[in-house]
């Protein structure tokens, strides 16, 4: 797997972690399994460090990502873009192939994972 | 398409039957070798990859430890949840594992964890925290996890879950 996209994967999996531990729905859930959460600043220090760990461009590229629909990465299922649904080229529709490189979606522009 | 169209974090109660489906036979392991929370995460984290559901050990294991280090998913009883949620993941997949002798996992009542559930969803799986809901509620019953400490088998296993939904 390419490490580039491994730390992406981590990156986007750690901001859905950090949203989710502060939000309501899942605070109730955790209280009612008699779990209790703190210091979520360990996490945002986690993210810094992977966010340093990125080369500047491809950085950027997550980030406008983000900030324009809300995730960078999406998995690639039955050769389609979880993203926005178009098929993917078909050479790389096995998961050993497809995450040996950083690829984006030719439509959407979002990474690619292969679950 | 079902789930697709269901509002994310939907209240929609999940029919005590249901839970029972979330289980596989080869997301079974009647005994772990591990004998440290750490070892337990990883080997647990490794039969996924084992078993295909996730690419690299790594991005669930990494998540996983985070997690704990939030505060630990023992929820007492001998019984522990280590759940997150990942795009490593294509559904939301349950993992169950026992551990006879069990581990020191920093549960709120101190015992030894016996018995483990790894949960993982991919972040747009609507049934999640429903799921993670219902099985605390099932498994916190005091007779069924007497009963889970003896199974052997995923036979039997499944056999107490579905009786107990």
């Amino acid at each position: 797997m390419h490490k580039l996209l491994q730390t992406l994967v981590m990156l986007q999996d750690l901001e859905c972690m950090i949203a989710e531990v502060s939000s309501k729905d899942v605070k109730n859930v955790e209280k009612k399994m008699g779990l209790k959460i703190k210091g979520e600043e360990h996490l945002q220090e986690a993210r810094d460090r992977l966010e340093q760990s990125l080369p500047p461009a491809v950085l950027s590229k997550y980030h406008k990502l983000m900030k324009r629909f809300g995730r960078a990465v999406v998995p690639v299922v039955g050769n389609n873009c979880m993203g926005c649904y178009v098929s993917v080229p078909k050479r790389l529709n096995v998961r050993e192939i497809g995450n040996r490189e950083l690829r984006n979606c030719e439509r959407c522009g979002m990474f690619l994972y292969w679950v | 398409m079902r789930n697709v169209l269901r509002k994310p974090y939907s209240p929609e109660p999940m029919e005590p039957s249901e839970l029972r489906n979330y289980f596989m036979s080869d997301l079974f392991i009647p005994e772990l070798k591990a004998t440290t929370k750490d070892g337990v995460l990883k080997e647990m984290a490794a039969w996924l990859e084992a078993q295909k559901r996730v690419f690299r050990t790594a991005l669930v294991y990494d998540l996983l430890h985070k997690r704990e280090g939030l505060g630990s998913t023992g929820i007492g009883g001998g019984i522990a949840i280590p759940h997150c949620r990942t795009i490593a993941v294509e559904k939301l997949t349950v993992l169950c594992a026992l551990k006879r002798d069990g581990v020191e996992y920093g549960a709120p009542d101190k015992k030894p964890v016996k018995i483990f559930f790894m949960v993982v969803a991919p972040p747009h799986d609507v049934t999640y925290l429903v799921f993670l809901g219902k099985l605390v509620e099932v498994v916190n019953e005091k007779q069924l996890k007497r009963a889970i400490f003896e199974v052997k088998t995923f036979a039997e296993f499944i056999t107490l879950i579905a009786g107990a939904a």
